[in-house]
């Protein structure tokens, strides 16, 4: 059936016999295992193909998404942690053979006639697959990959006088932005895979035609080799074998090493240090052995003029070297200059590698320092050089600092700042873990970095969230929905920061107005408030009438809630140094004769006064009290003292016999005053007790009399 | 050249244990590419249907009070979520009805119109539930009273738990 079909399409097309014809060519003795590493690479080109086609299906290039979408894809689409490995990876895996192809065609001398443009064409594979590399960096669009193509594109900045034309013409205008994204993208995904694919079936093509080098023939001997195995299947084996080799170490290293996402891209990041992919450190590297002297021509040398001029050496190799010899022991300065310049390339990449931005060794003070600040969790809102929270103040490109101000800060930050949001350092902490904390923070300069585990471990933020000026303008976000907030946030999140820091529409005269917001929108207060929070104050602290009665026991109770509007000083208008003259210390006995005009101008004299005079009395003094008091004042004097001095029974016991003797009914007249506010009205009522016998005969008492 | 290929093919023929490394040779390539294609082609194949056929579980989301829901009175209440649409996350805003009739049972409606979606309001003076789209109209019970609508309002799943009504939405 399946040769029918064969058949058919061969009729139809020759494609069979074509591709018949194609893999079987003949091979020269000695092709073999050292010919698979141009195949190697094509099999890993292809798997950059089959895993950037599907990264299309789910990427998007723009600022706004390229990062979002990078992180869908690596953190929750089914395997795409796994494809996006593969894929980076495989980028420097395919990398990788192509430079060795490129070697092992340099030392079997295959460049050699008559086959110098396959070789021409591999350079420029080689160029067009860095440029895919450099541009796949970019797309996504976390720190590592911004600044690396800031970097990258300001290299071209340093040809002299046109240099910026340049840099703006990769970027798409002056800065990294979203117009280089977009353009590293068609680059990448379109222009760069058309070209390559070009080149290459240009480059097979040539192969086939002039036939794999004979390994060591003579330029001028080719003819006479014997050709005992076809490509199909002696070769092809081979390819295949290599390609399930290098398929399962892509599979290994993209599971044992994913491909992180560092933060997202922020061009604010001063402090954050770019690096190179590491088939660029030797370019980087050798920028540091230009002698500064030179200045800019001096970096567009090493920049651009010795790279330059390398890969133009590379291209016209094939027409200087006209050697006819392969062996290379026969061609020994082409050799030895290679094996020099490979050493070369790899002494700069190493020292590249090794050299690195400088890096703080902490010392092991400084290591605990850093646990402690790690435990507390200040990376959270603090980031080390780029890398960690953006809320707080990055503390690399201020330090080092006084350790007596970073331990002044951290104990209250609000002595420095009075509006800083930052929690003091918990009061568990014990002394040496807060004296590590200090020299560890002190330390941090530029030199300094967060830990890569941290930076990876970061909590997955929300776009929004991810905005430059998120946090300067959350504010704006919580009022367009604040239902939204509380989906992911519980109020305690914002009084975290809030308790110390009110927001702005709390701040002035906010206690008078927020009934009216509750009432109209309580949305806005569910966002950061639990829902008994209203009752704190509207259950027990509501200053209804009898307030002044409850006040005491509730302050006691609730005193930070007091001072939510009070100020601390705020009693002592009434209970301390704000008294007026008159209440010295014996007034609460010599209160009585106050005019009560004066007290109504600051008490509320109808329930001022009932607080001691009816709802303030003792269980005890009940309406029979007067009858019931001289048995239990007797036994129970030091009960009395709580609050009357011996005075307060002498203003009755001292004038008047008491209780009244047998023959009072006719002392009485001569001892009883009839003055209002007379000592008999504190126990008699007038009417019931004068006009019993004297009836109506008994004149009113004079209220002006005196007491 | 082609005189080469013939003269290998001839003596390939020629001897049988040249042709059985050949055989080997030429189906031991295919086997390691049928296996570079699967080992490659499976993941790529999951990674490209994702979240495709994934159920959507939904999440309960808080309206309010249950106090606030009178008897005989629909109570619109509004609340917003996160939603996934793949990378993005989107702000959706629900409006929905509590209608109870004795103060223990409650019923949730979508004001999303059955007809063509527009959103329904509780009209007092008419008692119900109106579309201004095409003046349909349903009663307190979210049966069909006038208009178009094909059927009743959509009640949405609901709980009371310690006095607060939530009701079950899509998404995030």
């Amino acid at each position: 059936m399946v040769g029918k079909i064969l058949r058919w399409i061969d009729e139809q097309t020759e494609l069979v016999t074509f591709v018949k014809e194609f893999m079987e060519e003949p091979l020269a003795k000695g092709v073999g295992w050292p010919h698979v590493f141009g195949s190697a690479a094509m099999f890993l080109f292809v798997v950059q193909l089959c895993t950037g086609v599907l990264l299309m299906v789910y990427y998007v290039p723009s600022p706004d998404a390229a990062y979002e979408s990078a992180s869908f894809i690596s953190r929750e689409l089914p395997l795409g942690g796994l494809v996006r490995g593969l894929h980076h990876w495989g980028a420097s895996f395919m990398l990788i053979l192509v430079i060795i192809h490129m070697l092992q065609a340099f030392f079997w001398g295959a460049y050699k006639k008559p086959r110098q443009i396959i070789w021409v064409i591999g350079v420029l594979l080689l160029l067009v697959t860095m440029g895919l590399s450099f541009t796949g960096y970019l797309l996504p669009w976390d720190q590592k990959a911004y600044w690396a193509t800031v970097v990258g594109t300001r290299i071209a900045g340093s040809v002299p006088m046109v240099g910026h034309y340049i840099t703006a013409l990769f970027r798409g205008g002056p800065d990294v932005g979203a117009l280089t994204l977009t353009r590293f993208f068609a680059l990448h995904v379109l222009i760069f895979p058309a070209v390559l694919i070009g080149l290459m079936v240009f480059h097979v093509a040539q192969v086939r035609k002039k036939g794999i080098t004979p390994p060591w023939r003579r330029v001028d001997d080719e003819d006479s080799v014997s050709r005992p195995t076809l490509f199909y299947p002696d070769q092809v084996f081979k390819d295949a074998v290599v390609s399930v080799l290098l398929l399962g170490l892509l599979f290994a290293v993209a599971v044992l090493y994913p491909a992180h996402l560092e933060a997202k891209a922020n061009p604010a990041a001063i402090g954050y240090v770019p690096r190179p992919e590491w088939y660029f450190l030797p370019n980087f590297e050798l920028l540091k052995y230009v002698p500064t002297a030179w200045g800019e021509w001096g970096e567009f040398a090493g920049a651009a003029v010795v790279p330059g001029l390398a890969v133009l050496f590379l291209i016209v190799l094939p027409y200087l070297d006209r050697n006819p010899e392969r062996l290379p022991r026969r061609r020994p300065l082409i050799s030895v200059g290679a094996v020099a310049a490979l050493g070369v390339l790899l002494y700069l990449g190493i020292s590249g590698a090794k050299s690195g931005p400088p890096h703080a060794q902490l010392t092991p003070q400084q290591q605990r320092g850093q646990k402690v600040f790690l435990d507390l969790r200040c990376h959270s809102c603090h980031g080390i050089n780029g890398g960690g929270g953006l809320e707080g103040q990055d503390l690399g490109p201020d330090g080092p600092r006084q350790p007596d101000t970073v331990a002044k800060v951290l104990r209250s930050p609000t002595a420095i700042n009075p509006r800083s949001i930052m929690p003091p350092v918990p009061a568990s902490l014990t002394k040496t873990d807060f004296q590590d904390l200090v020299a560890f923070v002190s330390a941090i300069d530029t030199t300094f970095r967060m830990p890569t585990e941290v930076i990876a471990s970061q909590p997955h933020r929300p776009s929004s969230h991810q905005e430059e000026n998120w946090f300067a303008n959350h504010k704006y976000e919580v009022r367009k929905d604040p239902t939204l907030c509380g989906q992911c946030h519980e109020p305690t999140f914002c009084q975290s920061c809030h308790l110390k820091r009110r927001p702005d529409s709390h701040e002035k005269e906010w206690l008078k107005s927020h009934f009216g917001t509750a009432q109209e929108r309580p949305e806005y207060c569910q966002v950061c408030h639990e829902e008994n929070y209203c009752n704190s104050c509207h259950d027990r602290l509501m200053h209804t009438e009898d307030w002044m009665q409850r006040h005491s026991s509730a302050s006691e109770v609730d005193r930070e809630m007091c001072q939510e509007c009070h100020k601390p000083d705020f009693c002592i208008t009434c209970h301390g140094g704000t008294k007026p003259a008159s209440h010295t210390k014996d007034w609460v006995y010599r209160h009585q004769g106050a005019q009560a005009a004066e007290c109504s101008e600051c008490h509320n004299t109808k329930t001022f006064c009932t607080a001691c005079h009816e709802g303030a009395r003792p269980e005890s003094h009940k309406a029979d009290w007067l009858t019931q008091h001289p048995s239990r004042a007797e036994s129970k004097t030091k009960e009395c003292a709580t609050c009357h001095r011996t005075e307060f029974c002498s203003s009755c016991h001292g004038g008047i016999d008491l209780p009244h003797p047998p023959d009072w009914m006719l002392e009485h007249k001569a001892q009883a005053s009839f003055a209002a506010g007379s000592v008999c009205f504190r126990c008699h009522e007038y009417n019931e007790t004068c006009n019993k016998c004297h009836g109506a005969e008994m004149p009113e008492p004079a209220s002006d009399t005196p007491h | 050249m082609g005189d080469i290929r013939e003269s290998a093919a001839g003596k390939a023929e020629e001897d049988l244990s040249l042709i059985t490394r050949r055989r080997f040779l030429g189906y031991g390539s295919g086997l390691l590419s049928a296996l570079i294609g699967i080992a490659l082609g499976l993941p790529l194949v999951r990674f490209y249907v994702g979240d495709t056929f994934k159920e959507r579980e939904g999440r309960w989301l808080r309206l309010g009070a249950i106090e606030e829901v009178t008897a005989g009175q629909p109570k619109l209440f509004r609340a917003s979520h996160v939603d996934r649409d793949g990378w993005r996350q989107t702000a959706r805003r629900e409006s929905v009805y509590a209608v109870t009739q004795d103060g223990k049972d409650y019923v949730v409606f979508s004001n999303a119109c059955t007809h063509l979606g527009c959103p329904v309001h509780w009209d007092d003076s008419a008692q119900s539930f109106l579309c201004p789209c095409h003046n349909g109209g349903f009663n307190i019970r979210g049966e069909v009273t006038k208009g178009p609508a094909p059927r009743p309002l959509d009640r949405l799943e609901h709980k009371v738990e310690e006095g607060t009504l939530y009701v079950k939405v899509m998404g995030g």
